[in-house]
């Protein structure tokens, strides 16, 4: 049910009203300042020497042509780095420039400052490096267990490996009671955050020696922190402005030009701008890590889950970036939410000479979630079961513990969710106006068309999980200027096109009753308000905004009383006055100040969480959970393997809705990125090489593949978040994903183990290696004899109609 | 960059050396054709393009390398997994250039000139009438080459239509019967007096000529039709005759008409209705008909 219905009408521009964003017009109009487009007087240009070998020892490095050119004014090796020659958000594993071998095709080598970016990409082209190159390690399941594999790390090629264990899935009496087991092995692929906006950023140095940098990131104290000791400065010297961001999700939470052009700006003593083109974009950040999962499940006949067993295989690449952060959110959230008493996951991260992986929208729930919800299926087919009411025989709600030991203890309100899906309309079977698969390719009339239905369902963590305190800071001013009250909101929370900048100026309208709010620029002068990631900035820095405002306004009552005025502790702010609860004005606020400016800064915490126990996985690490349901139709031509996407239908639960508008740009866009996996997105690699770093091989979804998308928002709140709110941005990217690859499977009846699903996966079934077996088209008519083909290793079914 | 071979024909007068790129080859998706596509003099000043950008800074350096050493260099650019930082084609395709240095004193013809075999598609304007060289100039823009045929000496001056490419003091049918024409050739007879045009005509209705127009009132046309009947020309020729020529554009002045003249031309050539694109459907870019005149002007 819309519980957005119900509330009253709000006042307009704050907490559950749209305004628009204060940066819409010139987004629109093309004139908004994104990274790229920052430029300085006597402004020089980086450029980056990039490996273009996945492995290789380092023999020489010549700069000296380089140095030769005209116009050249520095290049740059490791031997330049003045501090510490390596970085990393959680491992300090990555250099800063290559020091004597590379571990990833594009690793950087060296930087050049030149006059104008043609001389520098000149210049870095005239660096002679002598390589050694090696076989790369590109197999994470070698990497990991085959003990002749080289070592990307001197530490071996384990990241990090979580089990969870819960129960006791290994006894024979457990696996008895369930009636069908289902083991399959499913593979994602490497999914790109695909940002429009490529890396960008302008370092100035400072007088005093420092540095500041203007850059499209998305956690500014991170930066701050990893920047300052490469450059052997202490943070106060760093300073870190952010500039226009053209997207991020999860790619600009690792550093990219940040150091580079810093350095430049140093040795040169000039402004140095770098920034990448398309191609270098996609070598300048992490990936969604590829991942390998083994799943077995067991369920009785009436569908209740008894056991869930899985391995799940992370290939993080070269460097370590977040691996391990990913690794504990797949493994945690590997059971998917349903209540499943026998539980064992083993998650593992790898080192390989592939490119690097680390945060992308979704973050290790991504990839255990298509595994899961693809077995739900395959339990649903077996056991003759419509696939919805599988998973709501199973799902989790309030109260119930999930495979780590913890309890959700807010609203988990699957099941209505599900009935919301389920009330809302199928497209038409035949729409003349509908494109067929294929578009206006004229491929097909309708013959070799076939029409299939599929669900997905996800659970995500929101916030920092396993113990980490990601706090985040906010300054509210409130004064009242030419007899109007304005108040200035100042974080440091990074505004990458979620929308954040429009619920920071919500929250002060709604706590300090003005209609004027500017929110200032983030910078590092601001306390860190964490990363823009983990869904967590409506929550965490909406969180600092909503109990700065508070204490701005506990002083103004402060203020009042000691002016003699009486002040109930229900009192509001509202329109310039201080107003009684029913909103008989008390006093005006002018007055109250007097000329004078209250200004507040607040910490805002989420309740602590507790580390995942090394052996079983057990403990309270999550903040909250959020859940999102998908329902998929799509139209398959099976002769060509092509894929239409004919609706999209989601239901999502937000606690509290802070701006509709806002919220289904998130839902539209995360279901969008979830539809590029499940049929698009992938970088391909080759022994490591990436094969198509370019928007012409590299396919993100169109206008023309997103289909109308059907939304319902649900609303229950969470009593320990700021309003209620549950994150909302990454909850969507999960389940569309598994949906639309469950519809696909529907109306092929294959299998289909791997996403992104390509035309040849459908066309030619079985011709390629690790192609699935064919299945049952129509899982609401399978029967558990019939859902156990015979099929090719790794790919196995079997089930037990003995139980 | 709009007529590179203009401005190879201006540098090679000028005599100074200058360096050009040749495309060689195109595979794939790559937004180009073979033949010459960017030059660089001395000075650093460059002509044409290759790819329309993505590899054209590179293909500028070359360009000054071999201008510098003299060395001619062929270089490839195409989507390689072993050199993926190097130049290249986003769209996927692949080129090849070939890049000399052009010494005018050692070669006679600019590039392109004789060699290419991709002349520019021919203008003939019989009638140097008043807005004979409107046309004249209408018709370099659009990349034709241009020549105005009048049989009257005292107007057939190349100070009267400087913008021809060449001016002929001759009778346009026996003009005719002695030169070049092919499908994409256009002829405007511009005479409207019986007298020239009806032999002009008869000549190029019989050539190859792809379109073939004539000036006058409905009533001169009428007249004109009838007598080229008489002159025993096939109904199927005479109806190949555009005339009155142009398009319906309310022309008055020489360049207007001209305008009119050429936007039917155009038409002709790629198969255009001559209709507002606001009352038409299907796509704005058509390709090429078969045999129709490549309207290209690099």
């Amino acid at each position: 049910m819309d519980a957005g219905s119900r509330t009253p009408q709000p006042r307009p521009g704050t907490i559950g009203d749209s305004p628009p964003r204060p940066d819409a017009t010139a987004k629109v109009l093309g004139t908004f300042p994104y990274a790229s487009d920052l430029t300085a007087e006597g402004m020089l240009c980086g450029a980056t020497l990039r490996s273009p070998h996945p492995r290789a020892l380092i023999k020489r490095v010549d700069v000296a042509p380089a140095l030769a050119l005209p116009g050249v004014r520095a290049v740059l090796t490791h031997q330049d780095v003045p501090g510490r020659k390596h970085y990393g958000l959680i491992v300090r594993d990555c250099p800063v420039l290559a020091v004597d071998q590379v571990r990833y095709q594009g690793e950087p080598v060296a930087v050049v400052a030149a006059d104008d970016a043609g001389t520098a990409r000149r210049a870095a082209g005239a660096i002679v490096v002598e390589y050694e190159v090696l076989p790369p390690v590109t197999d994470p399941r070698g990497a990991l267990f085959d003990p002749d594999s080289p070592r990307v790390h001197p530490g071996g090629n384990l990241v990090r490996h979580q089990p969870i264990r819960r129960g006791r899935p290994d006894d024979p009496a457990v696996r008895a009671q369930a009636a069908v087991h289902i083991t399959r092995e499913y593979q994602v692929g490497m999914q790109d955050q695909a940002f429009l906006g490529p890396e960008a950023g302008l370092a100035y140095p400072l007088p005093d020696g420092g540095v500041h940098l203007h850059v499209a990131t998305q956690w500014l104290h991170a930066d701050r922190e990893q920047v300052a000791p490469c450059l052997g400065l202490p943070e106060e010297k760093v300073h870190v402005t952010l500039a226009g961001v053209g997207g991020a999700f999860g790619g600009r939470e690792d550093l990219s030009v940040q150091i580079h052009a810093a350095m430049l700006a140093l040795r040169t003593g000039r402004p140095v701008r770098m920034v990448y083109d398309r191609r270098e974009s996609f070598f300048g950040h992490v990936h969604r890590h590829p991942a390998v999962l083994r799943y077995t499940h067991g369920a009785r006949g009436d569908g209740r889950l008894v056991y869930v067993i899985a391995e799940i295989l992370l290939d993080g690449g070269a460097y370590a970036s977040t691996t391990e952060a990913v690794v504990g959110n797949a493994s945690s959230l590997g059971a998917g939410p349903y209540e499943v008493e026998h539980v064992a996951i083993d998650a593992y991260g790898a080192y390989t000479n592939n490119p690097p992986c680390g945060a992308m929208r979704g973050f290790g729930a991504v990839q255990a979630c298509f595994a899961y919800e693809a077995q739900m299926d395959a339990l649903a087919a077996a056991l003759g079961i419509h696939p919805l009411d599988l998973r709501a025989r199973n799902a989790v709600k309030q109260g119930s513990t999930i495979a780590t030991g913890q309890v959700i203890d807010s609203p988990a309100p699957l099941a209505a969710m599900f009935g919301e899906l389920r009330a809302m309309p199928l497209p038409p079977e035949h729409d003349p106006a509908a494109l067929p698969p294929g578009g206006y390719g004229n491929t097909t009339h309708g013959e070799g068309v076939r029409r299939g239905v599929g669900y997905g369902v996800g659970i995500k963590n929101i916030c920092y999980s396993e113990g980490f305190d990601d706090y985040s800071t906010a300054r509210v001013r409130l004064a009242v200027e030419h007899g109007e009250p304005v108040a200035a909101v100042r974080t440091a929370a990074a505004e990458v096109g979620q929308g954040l900048v429009t619920v920071q100026g919500q929250i002060a309208r709604t706590e300090l009753g003005v209609e004027q709010v500017s929110v200032e620029p983030a910078d590092t002068r601001a306390g860190s308000s964490g990363s823009s990631s983990a869904s967590r900035q409506s929550y965490m820095t909406g969180g600092a905004v909503k109990a700065a405002c508070e204490a701005v306004r506990d002083q103004v009552f402060e203020l009042a009383r000691e002016r003699g005025i009486a002040v109930p502790r229900d009192a509001a702010l509202l329109g310039g006055k201080l107003v009684s609860a029913r909103g008989e004005p008390l006093a005006d606020l002018a007055a109250v100040l007097g000329g004078r400016v209250v200004e507040q800064t607040r910490e805002y915490r989420h309740r602590p969480t507790g580390p995942l126990d090394r052996l079983t996985g057990q403990g309270g690490s999550h903040v909250q959970f959020a859940f999102a349901v998908h329902r998929a139709v799509v139209d398959v031509d099976v002769e060509l393997g092509l894929i239409k996407v004919v609706r999209l239908d989601v239901v999502q639960d937000v606690g509290r809705i802070l701006n509709r508008l806002a919220l289904e740009g998130q839902i539209q866009g995360g279901t969008a990125q979830g539809l590029g996996l499940a049929v698009l997105e992938e970088i391909v690699t080759d022994g490591g090489k990436v094969r198509n770093p370019s928007f012409t091989d590299y396919l993100i979804p169109t206008i023309l593949d997103m289909p109308p998308l059907g939304m319902r928002i649900l609303q229950h709140p969470d009593p320990a978040s700021p309003y209620g709110l549950r994150g909302a941005g990454e909850p969507p990217t999960l389940s569309s994903t598994p949906a639309i690859a469950a519809a696909v499977r529907a109306a092929t009846g294959l299998a289909l183990t791997r996403v992104p699903i390509r035309p040849e996966h459908i066309a030619l079934p079985g011709e390629r290696p690790g192609n699935p077996p064919p299945e049952s088209a129509s899982p609401q008519s399978a029967s558990p004899e019939n859902a156990a083909p015979p099929g090719p290793a790794p790919l196995s079914q079997e089930a037990n109609t003995d139980a | 960059m709009r007529d590179l071979a203009e401005t190879l024909r201006r540098w090679h007068t000028a005599g100074e050396p200058y360096a050009l790129a040749t495309v060689t080859e195109v595979t794939g998706s790559a937004p180009c054709r073979t033949g010459p596509a960017l030059a660089v003099d001395r000075a650093g000043a460059a002509a044409g393009t290759v790819s329309a950008g993505c590899v054209d800074a590179e293909v500028y350096e070359l360009c000054r390398e071999a201008l510098r050493t003299g060395r001619p260099s062929r270089r490839r650019f195409a989507p390689d997994p072993d050199e993926p930082f190097a130049p290249w084609l986003p769209c996927g395709g692949a080129i090849e250039v070939a890049i000399r240095r052009v010494d005018p004193a050692a070669d006679p013809l600019p590039p392109g000139a004789a060699r290419d075999g991709r002349e520019r598609p021919r203008l003939l304007i019989f009638g140097a009438v008043q807005f004979a060289d409107a046309l004249a100039a209408a018709g370099r823009f659009l990349g034709y080459r241009v020549t105005v045929c009048d049989a009257r000496a005292v107007f057939a001056t190349p100070e009267r239509v400087p913008d021809a490419d060449e001016v002929v003091v001759q009778w346009p049918d026996r003009y005719l019967a002695g030169t070049q024409v092919d499908g994409r050739s256009a002829i405007c007879v511009l005479t409207h007096d019986a007298k020239f045009d009806v032999p002009a005509l008869l000549a190029a209705l019989r050539s190859p000529a792809g379109d073939v127009g004539a000036l006058g009132s409905r009533r001169t046309c009428a007249d004109r039709a009838r007598r080229l009947r008489e002159a025993g020309l096939e109904p199927e020729r005479i109806a190949r005759l555009r005339a009155p020529i142009g398009l319906d554009l309310g022309a008055s002045t020489p360049e207007q008409v001209a305008l009119s003249i050429c936007a039917e031309i155009v038409a002709v050539a790629r198969g255009g209705s001559g209709r507002p694109l606001r009352d038409v459907d299907g796509p704005l870019h058509r390709r090429q008909p078969s045999g129709a005149q490549e309207m290209s002007c690099r």
